[in-house]
């Protein structure tokens, strides 16, 4: 009985690991219900993130992943490749992409706060001075 | 009587390190202290102005602080006891070998004894980790020179 | 070719008082009752661990001194050692008493070294009353010998606890109701190439079997009521009973045959193998066994203490560690 249960919860736990999709928060601050759209497929069916978040303002965009545990290996490649393709896929906005759990936690405080353009161009500020301290 | 055989009556009676044993406490200690310094990095990344990357530095000076109370009050060496490895591996056991090795040499004094004797078991650490550092930036160094890889 | 290491004595020096004193740790032994003096701090009042060690020689052998009614000017030496570098804490208890002093070592065997050389003396007839024995102090002995205190090295299970005792007695001329030496075996360096520092018992097992076969060839058809080894440990009883057996010389000891280190703390594991140290073998001889001597429960004792002769220099050399046996026939008429 024992043995059933334990090996029942591995198996669920794997498979949790393994699929499961990410979820996607995005904010923009003129609300181009287009450019969200364009955002969501481009990571709705990776398999490597457990979410990712956008916000859009003054053709700045500012992006934040969270890597499943079993892709960290990779976690730098990913967040590059992302870049890359978020680049291509918006040329004529600024593109900054962090894979920071702190820059995350950052960027779901704004998407949930919706702020207005004054407070949003400074907290998207003070995030990437954030991304770039070294020490 | 020869060495051998003596040798192998010693290896029939007296009693081995159990290995297997020592292995998984030596995973849980390693796991729970590598677990609570998780903790402390995200505490610091929640209350501070941390990213993921800035806060392994207070996270370690923590660490070590915490360690330092526990080699002073006498607790670490009882964690040692049970965990091997797993407390003498993470950034505790360089913390512990330090302290202790402090702890003891006060009698001496500071200079002649703690500033002398402070590094007598880490010392090793840091000679053979500047040195394989340099070592690995020399072939790197030489390695992208030659066009091999990239910075 | 003549036998040079078993001897006996004619004049039967006796030993006409102990005292034996320990630390806090020790509490926990089933020999408490017969140690003189708990004492509760490891230091013994002093702000370092090596001159707490000579202050408790200084206070045992006082004690010794005091219990056989003496005063420390009729003692006509003192000899004595511990595991210090160059014996600092028994020089300078030595300083203390004020006796004419001749320093030993034999690791963990001068217990029974400095019993045998105060015979030997007692012999001659020039002196009257000699006193002899050991200690050791547990965190002097590991900064020496082993770690800091505090560090967290994972100690194996063959590994030793050194006691925080002292054991020191007076040797005189015969004395009708005390027990006597009656004859000694002086140990030879044996080196049976082990290397583990943190197993000492194994590399001393083969000394104790080599003093031990030697004294029972010299003394053929005696009984003894016990075999004590001073700080063999737990495991390294367990190999000279195998030894023993293997041997086939008077296997009837393995029955009677008793270790002071793997008494000592009874069955605590948090001292793994048991008690070692100069102390160890000292504090037991000294004090239960000499007073079960006393009370007549014993008539005739094989006791052998061991010391394993390296230094931690030696051992980061690559040396391997050579012990040696002291062994003491006390009997008591």
């Amino acid at each position: 009985m024992m043995k059933k249960l334990t090996t029942i919860s591995c198996v669920l736990l794997l498979l949790s690991a393994c699929s499961g999709k990410p979820q996607i928060q995005t904010y923009h601050a003129k609300d181009d219900k287009q450019e969200i759209e364009t955002f969501k497929n481009a990571f709705k069916d990776s398999e490597n993130l457990d979410e990712a978040s956008g916000v859009f303002f003054d053709h700045q965009l500012v992006v934040s992943l969270q890597v499943k545990p079993f892709s960290k290996l990779r976690k730098e490649k990913i967040t590059k490749s992302f870049e890359k393709e978020m680049k291509t896929l918006f040329p004529d906005h600024e593109v900054f992409v962090s894979s920071d759990l702190k820059i995350t936690w950052e960027l779901n405080k704004i998407i949930e706060k919706k702020p207005n353009e004054d407070e949003l161009k400074k907290d998207l500020d003070e995030i990437q001075s954030l991304a770039k301290e070294e020490t | 009587m020869d060495a051998k055989s003596f040798q192998q009556t010693v290896d029939k009676i007296a009693p081995k390190r159990p290995v297997l044993k020592n292995c998984l406490k030596a995973f849980l200690t390693g796991g729970i202290i590598c677990g609570i310094g998780q903790l402390i990095s995200f505490f610091y990344m929640y209350f501070f102005p941390f990213t993921e990357r800035t806060s392994s530095n207070p996270t370690v000076s923590t660490i070590i602080f915490i360690t330092m109370l526990l080699t002073g009050f006498g607790v670490y060496k009882k964690i040692g006891q049970f965990g091997g490895a797993g407390s003498a591996v993470p950034v505790t056991g360089f913390g512990n070998a330090m302290v202790s090795a402090a702890i003891e040499h006060k009698s001496e004094g500071f200079i002649l004894g703690v500033g002398s004797n402070i590094f007598k078991l880490a010392g090793s650490v840091i000679v053979y980790g500047v040195f394989s550092a340099f070592i690995v930036a020399l072939i790197k160094t030489i390695l992208v020179q030659m066009g091999v890889i990239n910075w | 070719m003549k036998n040079a290491r078993t001897y006996q004595f004619a004049t039967k020096p006796s030993i006409v008082s102990t005292a034996v004193s320990v630390g806090p740790l020790e509490k926990q032994s089933p020999f408490r009752p017969h140690f003189d003096h708990v004492y509760e701090d490891e230091r013994f009042g002093e702000d370092s661990n090596e001159k707490g060690h000579a202050t408790l020689i200084e206070d045992t052998c006082k004690l010794a001194i005091m219990k056989g009614g003496f005063q420390a000017t009729d003692i006509d030496l003192f000899l004595a050692g511990d595991l210090v570098n160059q014996m600092t804490p028994t020089n300078f208890a030595a300083r203390e008493l004020a006796t004419p002093f001749m320093g030993m070592f034999s690791a963990c065997a001068t217990s029974i070294s400095s019993l045998i050389t105060a015979s030997f003396f007692l012999e001659t007839n020039q002196m009257e009353r000699i006193l002899f024995g050991s200690a050791s102090q547990h965190n002097a002995v590991e900064r020496q010998f082993r770690y800091p205190i505090e560090y967290g090295a994972q100690k194996p299970p063959t590994g030793q606890w050194t006691v925080t005792g002292a054991g020191f007695g007076i040797l005189s001329q015969y004395q009708r109701d005390k027990p006597y030496v009656h004859s000694a075996t002086i140990g030879q360096v044996v080196d049976c190439e082990c290397k583990d520092p943190l197993d000492m018992g194994s590399a001393m097992a083969p000394a104790a079997f080599d003093t031990i076969q030697q004294h029972l060839s010299q003394n053929k058809g005696t009984s003894y009521d016990f075999v004590m080894t001073g700080d063999l440990g737990k495991n390294g009883s367990a190999i000279l009973q195998e030894l023993i057996r293997t041997s086939g010389v008077s296997s009837y000891l393995v029955d009677k045959y008793r270790d002071a280190g793997a008494e000592f703390y009874g069955n605590n594991e948090k001292f793994l193998s048991g008690g070692s140290g100069a102390g160890c073998s000292a504090s037991v001889y000294y004090g239960p066994i000499y007073a079960e001597l006393l009370k007549k429960q014993w008539k005739k004792i094989l006791l052998v203490a061991t010391g394993a002769l390296l230094s931690p220099l030696s051992f980061q050399q690559g040396e391997t560690i050579p012990c040696i046996a002291h062994a003491v026939e006390l009997t008591m008429e």
